[in-house]
């Protein structure tokens, strides 16, 4: 008797119509809600997606730095894919010899220095990522080990006012006596929204462990087969070697990811007590319109109709009054977050899980808030009811 | 036991029973309806008589004594098979016409046939014939409001034909009617009876009805006299 159910729902037009408002503002609510959780969780994935596979390991001690064998130890580790020496060198001034109309003259120091990363040329790949090529000039390649190059990120070049051919001077410093040596741009990589790489300057791991006479490694990246094996692969490196201290980003990422938990959790209680305070609303309307139609209940029990049928009878417009407004709060919540995404620079994500959950809270409500309305409804002895109104 | 569609053996109802203000609305009700008889109950208000109807149409329990719907002691029913009974054996005329506000006749009508879970194609078939024999085919998709109060109770009375109930209960059918409009109802109830073998009992006030009968029960203080 689903059609009976449904006529009962707009007999009070009004009443039905505020009593769906408050079950579609509560959806609607959570929903919106739900698809903002989603878009942070997706930026923080695309974010740190990248970095969060790679393990950052480093030397306890910066002078002893990494021994070979300890090197080739953590390759033999489960799960460890490839491991990657970095050096890191600071140039102390910040100065660059112009090669282009004004060559040979220099300028004077602007500005933030600039710091060395030593690298494997063809560990850049790892490093960097394959996808990203050069804006302008070239990555770097094999035959660049030993000679004085620097391939920069997009936003070191851009604060250094760096171009092609220009030359980045790098002063060594030996007992208080100081060399320069000119490293000459042969590339600037495109943006990559990753500040490491964009803020970088890459040279030649060779050229600079020749300069400073020094072949100690400080630091390692160690890319590994399966993101999920990170912290796994961290602790072992540690138990491994005493010599490193090996730590990922994806520990970050789990805590930023549990704050973020935390907080959509207290903000899914919000959602959900505006949608109990649907619910009662639901309630509400359905005792009301019970007592209204006690007579008719009765006669209905009396000419034939059982508990199950009265029941169930009131159940559905209960679930259906709750189902038009999760309908509505849908649309609200769809139109609301679309919004947000269109007029701001952030994306949310209504996933179908959410929208299933949205249509399933609100029949379980409705459900739920009709239980006790339905029960009365159906116990209405219809003698009593007959006789007295 | 006799061969009666309806037996009332020993019935007693106390209301109340216990407490201050116990009330003993039927003091031992021996009767015995055949199939097809056309009975009126009369008696002063307060008598018993809408007792002794929700006793006879399974609403209600006897305190003691037992009543026989063809042959079955309803007290042996349990709720489900008692509203079975009440859509399928019996048919209910009440005084206040009680159709469902909001449904038209044709939906009032086929709502104990709906409660049954009868097909839509053979419900439309069965209410027409309905309304053409109540005299309101041209009502049918007619609101309760939208009705005379003769119109409503003949509404109700094809309702009470809808599963075909070998027993038809009226109580006080003519009550909220003017005289002549209520006569009307009175003989619609006495064709169903003579020509279609129906039991009919009615409970009213008016002795012309009670003449018609094929026997009166009078009640006084819960004793039929
Ligand atoms: N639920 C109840 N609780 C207590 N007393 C009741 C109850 N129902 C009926 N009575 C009493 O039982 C007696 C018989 O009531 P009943 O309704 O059967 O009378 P009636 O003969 O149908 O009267 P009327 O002609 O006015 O309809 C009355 O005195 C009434 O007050
Ligand atoms: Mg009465």
């Amino acid at each position: 008797m689903i059609d009976v159910a449904l006529k009962n729902v707009f007999r009070q037009k009004i009443r039905s119509s505020l009593t769906i408002l408050g079950i579609a503002m509560g959806i609607g609510l959570i929903l919106a809600l739900g698809a903002i959780g989603e878009g942070l969780n997706n930026q923080i994935e695309e974010s740190f997606g990248d970095v969060a596979g790679v393990i950052d390991v480093r030397a306890v001690d910066n002078d002893e730095g990494i021994s070979e064998d300890v090197i080739e130890g953590i390759k033999y580790i489960d799960g460890v894919d490839e491991v990657i020496p970095v050096g890191s060198f600071h140039i102390t001034q910040s100065t660059r010899r112009f090669t282009g109309m004004m060559g040979g003259k220099i300028l004077g120091g602007g500005g933030s220095t600039l710091t060395f990363t030593g690298i494997y040329p063809p560990d850049q790949d790892y490093l960097i990522g394959e996808q990203i090529i050069a804006e302008e000039g070239r990555k770097l390649d094999d035959s660049d080990d030993g000679e004085f190059v620097v391939l920069l990120g997009s936003s070191a070049a851009e604060t250094q006012f760096l171009n092609i051919g220009d030359e980045i001077e790098y002063e060594r410093r030996e007992d208080d006596k100081t060399e320069s040596f000119y490293f000459q741009v042969v590339g600037i990589l495109e943006e990559t929204g990753d500040s490491d790489i964009d803020n970088a300057a890459y040279v030649p791991l060779a050229t600079m462990q020749e300069l400073e006479d020094d072949d100690t490694i400080t630091s390692l990246k160690v890319k590994i087969t399966d993101i999920e094996l990170v912290e796994e692969v961290t602790q072992d490196i540690n138990d491994y070697s005493e010599e490193a201290k090996a730590f990922s980003f994806l520990t970050v990422v789990r805590q930023l990811e549990s704050t973020l938990g935390t907080i959509q959790l207290a903000v899914y209680g919000i959602g959900a007590i505006s949608l109990l305070v649907g619910g009662i609303g639901i309630m509400n309307t359905m005792i009301m319109s019970v007592m209204e139609r006690r007579r008719e209940i009765g006669v209905m029990k009396a000419i034939g109709a059982t508990t199950t049928t009265i029941l169930i009878q009131v159940l559905q417009e209960s679930a259906f009054l709750s189902l038009i407004g999760g309908f509505i709060g849908l649309m609200l919540g769809y139109t609301s977050t679309s919004l947000i995404t269109r007029y701001t620079a952030f994306t949310t994500i209504m996933t179908p899980e959410l929208v299933i959950m949205g249509l399933g809270f609100s029949l379980v409500l409705g459900m739920g808030a009709g239980l006790y309305p339905a029960w009365s409804a159906s116990r209405l002895d219809p003698i009593e009811v007959l006789r007295y109104e | 036991m006799s061969e009666g569609v309806i037996v009332c053996d020993g019935l007693v109802k106390t209301y109340n029973a216990g407490k201050l203000n116990e009330f003993t609305a039927l003091k031992n009700i021996n009767l015995t309806i055949k199939e097809g008889e056309y009975v009126s109950i009369m008696g002063p208000s307060g008598s018993g008589k809408s007792t002794l109807l929700n006793l006879i149409s399974c609403l209600d329990s006897p305190t003691k004594g037992e009543v026989y719907l063809d042959e079955t002691g309803i007290s042996t029913l349990n709720d489900l098979e008692k509203s079975r009974l009440r859509r399928e054996k019996l048919g209910f005329v009440f005084q206040k016409f009680n159709l469902i506000p909001t449904m038209t006749s044709f939906e009032n009508i086929e709502l104990p046939m709906r409660f049954k879970g009868t097909s839509l194609k053979e419900r439309k078939k069965k209410v027409k014939e309905l309304l053409s024999l109540v005299g309101l085919a041209a009502k049918s998709a007619n609101k309760p409001t939208e009705m005379s109060g003769g119109e409503q109770q003949r509404v109700a009375v094809a309702r009470a034909l809808a599963n075909n109930p070998k027993i038809i209960l009226a109580d006080e059918p003519t009550g909220n009617l003017d005289t002549e409009t209520g006569k009307k109802i009175i003989e619609l109830l006495m064709k169903l009876n003579r020509e279609e073998k129906r039991t009919l009992i009615i409970v009213t006030h008016d002795s012309k009805i009670a003449e018609k009968s094929d026997y009166l029960i009078k009640l006084l203080d819960g004793r039929v006299i």
